[in-house]
């Protein structure tokens, strides 16, 4: 136990392991044996349970990378089982049989607007985006993340969790007219209220440390001490808030209104905590707290930064901290230098993305491709390494990945490059190219996602049907 | 419905009078006609190549305008056109087909005679009405993050910081600030890390017993507990003694017994448990640092309705985040409770002491630094580590220090904002001295130093500037002229087009022709000259300067060349000639200034009605030879800034009241 324990140090081994060290799969297949092990203990903690009979819960994330792809080097030309690998896709070759590559999915509410903003913003949402350079923010709806963290949010201790690389941009693009904000959030709470991310590891690693830490003291007692203080705080603030609302006009009421919601979403964490839990699945492992190391904070290197920010994914799912996860990349217009990551890649994603189909340019273009592609399999090696129920954490899950534009150089918004991996609970089968019709709408694909997630959701964005995953 | 007819009748009246104004309407046949046979086909030859049916540059398609009609109605769009070919930027140098001088001419006498952008009532702000209602007030908002940590740190005395340790950073919107009420959201995490930053604040302040404390602290200790409890004084009355002093300045208005007491249920909570008088203090301070009376600059709704001043609370917040970017002080705070504050002479009295206050370094700090995208630089921004490894934390804090510094002195000794163009003087500290070489400065802290060199001197010559604008591995004329166009002379320069061809991204690579040649290559297509004639010889003139702003005799192997020539003709030579170049546009740039502090002031974008406060500033910015208490006075004592308009006919909570 204590062995595996102290090899459950995701976020410091990458930390100080360094950029380009995949951990190895022996580690986490010795992992997957003590999660069995451990089964044992976690149903002492509940006895009422045992983890074997019950169904795993289907987790779901989306992954974001900013400036499209080049595309010949990304889309297989044959449709079905057989499909071609091609020199980005390569990377994920080894999680083929978990996987679905998507083409002519596409998003038509894109299709007006600015190169980059009115794609990224409504990643997720499906709807326009409002041209604005602040006030009156809209990109159309809730996105699909958060509609999830809306119905099945309360099963877990968070409802959702957003993580990113770049801190939120500040400004207006007086290019375009675009608030920045809009390249900085795929995660909508509303049409006008993003979600904030979390960019430092080593906070989201506290945020997820607190709640394997308040479940783990659940267990031993019924509140932690100081709960009812936090509860007596947030009750007394949350009525000067209504208080205030009341004096305030309407666009100020609204300003108050996201801090009242909030105040009820940190209400809700420490109401969860405070009776039993929804649900009887629990997660296989006892998270040692000795053994997951801190991360120090934003490492400089940008590979171990997005491997972090993976584990910490990685974690809340295993952990079942929550189900619903959305990650950025970067920001859109990244003019991010992967020199030191990619020989030859001298130069700013941006820019590259703008290649002219000149081979100068697209050549480092579709090595940021791969290397993101390279990420995203990390991501997949992780989670198909870990044991739970009779398959892996992967199999019950479906990890949304694409960019919001498909060529860089024309910032077109259809086509998308899109992949989907894992089996949601044995409902998606993998090894598949689905080329779609063109104008197949990316929502479809979403509706067929969210059905998956349980939640009571037939269209969605721009939907008009459905994709058949199974 | 009594209410609605009114407003039918006078929509009704305005129609009938248009009517009878299209009978006399004579002249304009005249003008149709002229536009019709001489302007269209003349706009139609040079101009619809870029910006007509097939394509719409800059989002201009001049085809919309079939008559001379259609053109009256979009002013702001024509006189943008009559600027941009009066200073010979349009049509584009090497356009496919030339315009001659005589068509030239007769284009811009034109232009020139189009009726003019409606001037806007000065007495006036945005309202409903006005269609500006959402850009025209300041909306309630939260404290950004340098705001919280200013904030704590007059309320208590002490600087923690406890904000940038845990707070999201937040975004900008509006003029680009992170003043904007609309760009600033709350969400859980927020409140979380307030919570967290509550508790770090309030557990240095007031420790457990035994906890060592620095001087500092202990006297923010005295400070805050101004009672405690003794045999005739109970521990709840001395609590409340502390609570009510606290929240007053926190909330920074007057606060009634009633919500004292509300705070003073935090401490019973914990005297309950049997905690002691600070601990228990503890609590139900932490909960006045999560209310959101503290972390929201509010507004309340006024029932009369209409445009109103500011209540004296609401207004001195205005002036100390505009001015401190932190709360009131007593002095302040007990002027806006008196009601003197709004009386014009009394408010001036009190801008202008606070504009000398030590607090008054949130100019520089948070205004330059937004403005002149310094914020980037270390962030977004970063010279190559290994091409130049003196850029490290020390260096980046030099160069944002000297802009810093510099803006500060401006305003502290109220000297002219054109020395931002030229002066012969800056603030160096040795690290920076290193740069420009100045054995002679030592130390980390800043020194004023007169410049010899004509290539110092003003925003061109600082080094910050020069690292902001350049690749990591060699500098850019493009980036520093885009950076001098929009940045400093308020130039809006679309976004490249997709087909840009690729220039080196480092200067080593630069073999067999120089980047100035392979740059006028580029101009000679007329699509990108349009843009990099207005952009490129500005950068040039700052070739003499390296990525960390070293003067430099060559580049690459060959000599600097920062010779230039604008679009209008002028020529000039290195920064010297380029600060004449922004000298003689000095008007230009000031205005440019003024907006953007406008901006900031606001928290919001500009709208027409605030073009009043900018004629005023840059009326009073001329009278004074551009002195910055002209323009931050002109803003503070402005209609935007003192007034806002509150909607009559909503009713104040949207909520059912209570039976």
């Amino acid at each position: 136990m204590n062995f595996l324990a102290q090899k459950w140090r995701l976020p410091r081994r990458t930390f100080l392991k360094g950029a380009g060290v995949t951990l190895g799969l022996p580690f986490l297949e010795a992992m997957g044996e003590i999660v069995g092990g451990a089964a044992a203990s976690a149903s002492a903690a509940a006895p009422a349970t045992v983890a074997k009979t019950l169904r795993a819960p289907v987790r779901m994330a989306a992954l974001y990378f900013p400036n499209g792809v080049w595309k010949k080097d990304w889309f297989p030309k044959k449709d079905g089982r057989d499909y071609e690998v091609t020199p980005s896709l390569e990377p994920l070759q080894k999680h083929r049989e978990r996987m679905i590559v998507f083409s002519g999915l596409n998003k038509h509410n894109s299709e007006g607007g600015d190169g980059h903003y009115a794609k990224t913003a409504n990643f997720l949402t499906g709807l326009p985006v409002r041209k604005t350079t602040g006030k009156d923010l809209s990109v159309g709806g809730i996105s699909i993340d958060q509609l999830c963290a809306r119905d099945i949010g309360h099963h877990t201790p968070l409802p959702s969790l957003e993580l990113g690389i770049d801190p939120v941009i500040s400004g207006i693009d007086t290019n375009v007219g675009y608030t920045r904000l809009y390249g900085s959030y795929i995660a909508w709470q509303s049409p006008s209220v993003p979600v904030a991310r979390e960019v430092d590891p080593k906070a989201a690693w506290q945020k997820l440390f607190g709640i394997i830490q308040a479940r783990k003291d659940k267990a031993a007692r019924t509140a932690t001490p100081g709960d009812d203080e936090r509860r007596a705080l947030l009750d007394l603030v949350q009525d000067d808030a209504k208080s205030l609302r009341g004096k305030l006009g309407r666009d100020d009421q609204f300003k108050l209104d996201e801090y009242l919601d909030s105040v009820r979403e940190v209400e809700r964490r420490l109401a969860f905590f405070s009776k039993p839990e929804p649900g009887e699945w629990r997660p296989a492992t006892q998270f040692d707290d000795h053994a997951m190391a801190a991360p120090a904070g934003i490492p400089g290197d940008h590979q171990e930064h997005v491997r972090l920010m993976m584990d910490l994914m990685v974690l809340a799912f295993w952990s079942d901290s929550t189900r619903i996860s959305t990650f950025m990349f970067a920001n859109d217009v990244s003019g991010k230098n992967f020199s030191r990551l990619i020989p030859g890649a001298d130069g700013a994603h941006h820019e590259f993305s703008h290649h002219q189909n000149k081979a100068e340019k697209y050549g480092p273009y579709q090595k940021i491709n791969r290397w993101h592609n390279e990420q995203y399999a990390y991501m997949l090696d992780r989670m198909a390494a870990i044991k739970e129920g009779e398959g892996t954490l992967l199999d019950n899950s479906m990890l949304l990945y694409g960019s919001s534009m498909s060529d860089g150089n024309g910032h077109e918004p259809n086509n998308l490059p899109i992949l989907l991996a894992g089996g949601a609970g044995g409902t998606i089968k993998g090894g598949r190219h689905i080329a779609n019709p063109g104008g197949t709408p990316l929502c479809n694909l979403y509706v067929s996602m969210l059905e998956r997630m349980g939640t009571d959701v037939h269209s969605f964005g721009d939907s008009n049907g459905q994709i058949a995953l199974g | 419905m009594p209410v609605l007819f009114p407003q039918f009748l006078h929509r009704f009246v305005a129609a009938g009078f248009v009517l009878a104004a299209a009978g006399v309407v004579r002249g304009d046949e005249a003008k149709e006609k002229h536009f019709a046979a001489s302007i269209k086909p003349k706009l139609e030859k040079h101009c619809y190549s870029c910006h007509g049916p097939e394509k719409q540059k800059g989002d201009l398609n001049l085809a919309d305008f079939a008559t001379w009609e259609s053109v009256t109605k979009k002013p702001k769009v024509w006189r943008e056109v009559l600027q941009r070919v009066q200073a010979d930027e349009m049509p584009p140098e090497g356009a496919k087909v030339p315009i001659d001088y005589g068509a030239k001419n007769e284009l811009m006498d034109w232009l020139r005679e189009l009726p003019k952008p409606k001037e806007v009532d000065c007495n006036e702000v945005a309202s409903d009405r006005t269609e500006n209602y959402y850009k025209g007030h300041v909306m309630s908002r939260r404290l950004n993050r340098d705001e919280y940590d200013n904030t704590v740190r007059d309320l208590f005395g002490v600087d923690v910081k406890a904000g940038r340790r845990n707070l999201p950073a937040d975004g900008a919107g509006g003029e680009g600030f992170d003043t904007t009420g609309d760009t600033l959201f709350t969400t859980s995490l927020a409140i979380e890390k307030y919570v967290d930053a509550a508790e770090e604040i309030t557990r240095s302040l007031l420790p457990d017993a035994g906890t060592a404390q620095s001087p500092a602290l202990q006297a923010a200790r005295d400070r805050l507990v101004v009672a405690r409890p003794s045999d005739q004084v109970p521990a709840r009355e001395a609590a409340r003694q502390v609570l009510a002093r606290l929240t007053r300045l926190a909330f920074r208005r007057p606060v009634e017994a009633a919500e004292v007491d509300k705070y003073l249920k935090l401490f019973d909570l914990r005297q309950a448990k049997g905690q002691g008088y600070e601990a228990s203090l503890r609590l139900a301070l932490r909960g006045v640092l999560v209310s959101p009376h503290f972390l929201f600059l509010v507004e309340p709704e006024n029932p009369a309705g209409g445009v109103q001043q500011l209540p004296g609370p609401a207004l001195a917040c205005r002036l100390s985040y505009f001015l401190w970017a932190s709360m009131p002080d007593e002095e302040l705070l007990k002027t806006a409770e008196s009601g003197e504050l709004g009386k014009p002479e009394v408010c001036l009295a009190q801008v202008r002491r606070m504009v000398k206050d030590p607090r008054a370094a949130a100019f520089g700090e948070r205004f330059a630094m937004q403005w002149l995208e310094l914020e980037k630089l270390g962030a977004d921004v970063k010279p190559d580590p290994g091409r130049y490894p003196e850029f490290d934390a020390g260096l980046l804090a030099a160069m944002r220090g000297e802009v810093t510094e510099f803006f500060n002195h401006l305003v502290a000794e109220n000297r002219p904002l054109t020395d931002l163009i030229d002066c012969d003087y800056s603030y160096v500290n040795e690290r920076l001295a290193g740069i420009y070489g100045m054995p002679e400065v030592k130390g980390e802290g800043f020194q004023r130093v007169a410049l010899k060199s004509r290539e110092r001197g003003g925003l061109t010559g600082m080094a910050g500037i020069h690292a902001l604008t350049s690749y990591p591995l060699r500098t850019s004329p493009v980036l520093r002229g885009r950076w001098l166009a929009e940045v400093v002379l308020g130039e809006r320069i679309p976004p490249p087009p997709p087909n840009v061809p690729a220039l080196p991204k480092d200067e080593k690579q630069l073999d067999t022709t120089s980047l100035r040649e392979q740059l006028e290559q580029h101009r000679k297509d007329p699509n990108c000259a349009a843009c990099h004639n207005r952009m490129d010889p500005l950068g040039f003139g700052l070739e003499t300067f390296d990525v960390l702003g070293r003067l430099r005799l060559e580049v690459a192997g060959r000599p600097v060349d920062a010779h230039a020539r604008m679009p209008s003709g002028e020529e000039f030579n290195g920064p010297e000639g380029l600060k004449k170049i922004l000298l003689a546009r000095k008007e230009q740039i000031m205005k440019h200034l003024v907006k953007k502090m406008t901006g900031y002031a606001l928290g919001r974008e500009l709208n027409h009605f605030d073009q009043c406060v900018i004629k005023d500033a840059m009326a009073a910015l001329a009278k004074t030879e551009y002195r910055p208490a002209a323009l931050i006075e002109t803003i503070a004592m402005s209609k935007p800034f003192q007034f806002r308009f509150y909607p009559k006919t909503e009713t104040v909570s949207t909520k059912p009241e209570k039976p």
